[in-house]
């Protein structure tokens, strides 16, 4: 098992997850607690602006705060957060946007495009 | 925006490739785990010694910083005393390192987990060493200095009477004594003293040569950067130490700081007859270089892979470091406990960067991801017209390129994404049939152009291709022989021109009667 597989068993996205229209993600903020956020699904339509700010940013946060709670949504909150966790918000993010089964494809593709094939 | 009821077409033509920075960015952070399963693989001994020996550093460069920050405040005419003490303050950081079985560079090489660190307080003693050498350099030039220093004084005394003959040396006569005194008996240090103390009686400017003025300026500005080095490496030692890393937003604030403290040492020279206008000019705009340098590399450092690079290297530094030395200590269920964290933790943000890559930098046609990520913003990276999804298309004209993924808020576009990219923006787009090619025909800028099949175009139409040599003799009835190659619309035109009036026919006229 290489370090994405490990990663996508991790993240543990399912299509149930996707029906259901949320995800719960465990997290660990800068101050060494922990706890559960909310991600949930966005309308379709909603999802080409989210995804064009990310691309244009390049920050995981403007991928991550429309999928929130309010409460969870604000800067000190997503700031609070470890460099492996949001990292992780982002990817089950992604995974939202485009499936569990996409999501396992493009970490295929960009493991062959490493591997030179 | 003006004409923003017009219905424009932007058109993207991709030449790029994608996925190559992509897989040696990721190979980049997967050898990084490399070089930690390899520190992991040679088990608790090397790491035990690299502990060992980063502590007996720390302990050695704390005593050093403290001298090294006096150092930093000096300035260098009187740094002999104070550099000596740091140099011993690095020797015996040298020997802790090489008492503990490695040296500092040995250490470097070794350990990429503590890379950050060492490499920091490695910069930090290369600084501190390359002062050292410049220390002693100054110590064997400290007899040209002397004579240096006679001449100088000479100099002074000069004008010095030159002011009092003038009238213009207000100097109390105290003041005086002590400053023919020193000029009697001179040195670097009283020289600065009686300076500052005709400054004070005698007109800025009046006993000073451009060249006396132009080497005071430049031993400030000199100082004043060499201070900036040394409180810079003074910061980042302690960014090593503490496993604290300044924000974006503070270093660009650094870097501001930074253009602000030089223009104020620009002005303050200008004010004290040190600089001249031109040269303050000179020095400011050298500044505003400087600065937009800084800003622009910063920018360019915190690019999104780099981010995920700086933040890979901070667990590294900081918490998996402890955590790596606590395990081995421990063993057993605790080094399992510490792998599967340190690997999930890994895994994430390698994935986050694949994902990245994919989003960012791939070819979406070569990797095959048009599918996923086109879908969804309606394949902007595969060409042709698009518009997303609630954008508004607004009158921008003329052509641009961009080569890396661009963020175009007027059209809500992304372009670049796929590598070096053309866009073209076309107002008042029609269709159009031009010598036999149709043609998307509209304005951009002030120029109309036209996107049409590259194919058509080299042969030069979509009909017949070739050149077309007509033959016009002026015999009765007139007659147009085509002599090789033929397009069927140039007889017409000729042939329809001839019948009507025209500029043709004027001409066939005039040389006919």
């Amino acid at each position: 098992m290489n370090l994405i597989d490990l990663a996508l068993r991790d993240l543990g996205l399912t299509e149930a997850d996707m029906q259901r229209g949320f995800k719960d993600v465990a997290v660990r903020l800068r101050d060494g607690t922990e706890r559960t956020v909310r991600l949930s699904v966005i309308a379709p339509r909603l999802r080409p602006p989210v995804l064009a700010r990310y691309i244009a940013t390049e920050d995981a946060r403007t991928l991550i705060r429309p999928m929130l709670a309010p409460d969870c949504a604000r800067d000190d909150f997503l700031d609070s957060l470890t460099a492996p966790s949001l990292a992780k918000l982002a990817n089950v993010a992604i995974g939202l946007f485009v499936g569990p089964e996409n999501l396992r494809q493009m970490a295929a593709q960009a493991l062959t495009a490493e591997r030179g094939g | 925006m003006p004409d923003t009821g017009v219905q424009y077409t932007v058109t993207i033509a991709k030449t790029g490739e994608g996925a190559v920075q992509a897989a040696a960015e990721l190979k980049a952070l997967q050898s990084q785990a490399a070089a930690t399963n390899v520190a992991l693989g040679a088990g608790g001994a090397q790491l035990a010694v690299l502990n060992t020996s980063t502590k007996s550093a720390t302990v050695s460069l704390k005593a050093f910083q403290h001298t090294a920050q006096l150092v930093g405040f000096q300035t260098f005419p009187q740094l002999t005393l104070a550099a000596i003490t740091a140099r011993e303050a690095i020797k015996g950081v040298q020997m802790a390192a090489v008492a503990s079985g490695l040296s500092v560079a040995a250490t470097t090489g070794t350990f990429a987990v503590l890379a950050v660190s060492i490499l920091s307080t490695t910069w930090a003693i290369k600084e501190f060493m390359s002062m050292m050498e410049a220390t002693e350099k100054l110590e064997k030039s400290m007899s040209a200095a002397t004579s240096q220093a006679a001449d100088s004084a000479n100099q002074l005394k000069k004008a010095l009477r030159e002011a009092t003959a003038e009238g213009l040396n207000t100097l109390d006569p105290l003041v005086m004594e002590r400053v023919q005194k020193m000029l009697a008996r001179p040195t670097l240090q009283n020289l600065d003293i009686v300076r500052k103390q005709m400054r004070e009686g005698i007109p800025a400017g009046f006993f000073q040569s451009q060249a006396d003025r132009d080497r005071q300026a430049g031993e400030q500005t000199a100082d004043f950067e060499r201070m900036q080095r040394l409180v810079q490496a003074s910061l980042e030692y302690n960014q090593a130490l503490s496993g604290f890393t300044i924000s974006a937003a503070g270093r660009e604030q650094n870097i501001n700081r930074l253009y602000q403290e030089r223009l104020a040492l620009y002005r303050q020279l200008h004010e004290t007859g040190l600089y001249t206008e031109k040269q303050l000019q000179m020095a400011a705009d050298e500044a505003t270089i400087k600065r937009l340098a800084g800003l622009t590399a910063l920018k360019r450092e915190l690019t999104s892979v780099q981010k995920l690079g700086q933040q890979a290297a901070e667990v590294f530094a900081s918490q998996l470091s402890a955590s790596i030395v606590q395990a081995f200590t421990e063993g057993g269920e605790a080094m399992r406990r510490f792998a599967s964290e340190f690997f999930a933790t890994l895994a994430q943000m390698m994935l986050q960067l694949a994902i990245m890559r994919i989003l960012f930098g791939s070819s979406g046609q070569s990797t095959g991801t048009g599918g996923l990520i086109g879908g969804l913003i309606n394949k902007a990276a595969l060409g042709g017209h698009f518009a997303l999804g609630g954008a508004r298309l607004m009158a921008g004209g003329g052509l641009a390129e961009v080569t890396q993924a661009t963020y175009l808020p007027r059209f809500n576009v992304i372009a670049g994404e796929a590598g070096r990219e053309m866009l073209t923006v076309l107002a008042r787009p029609r269709m159009m049939e031009i010598g036999g090619m149709e043609a998307v025909v509209g304005n951009a800028g002030a120029e109309r152009l036209a996107i049409t099949r590259a194919e058509d175009l080299a042969r030069g139409g979509a009909g017949a291709g070739g050149q077309i040599h007509l033959h016009v003799s002026l015999e009765p009835g007139l007659r147009a022989e085509i002599v090789s190659q033929s397009v069927e619309g140039a007889v017409v035109r000729v042939t329809q021109d001839a019948q009507r009036h025209t500029r043709l026919r004027e001409a066939i006229k005039t040389v006919s009667s």
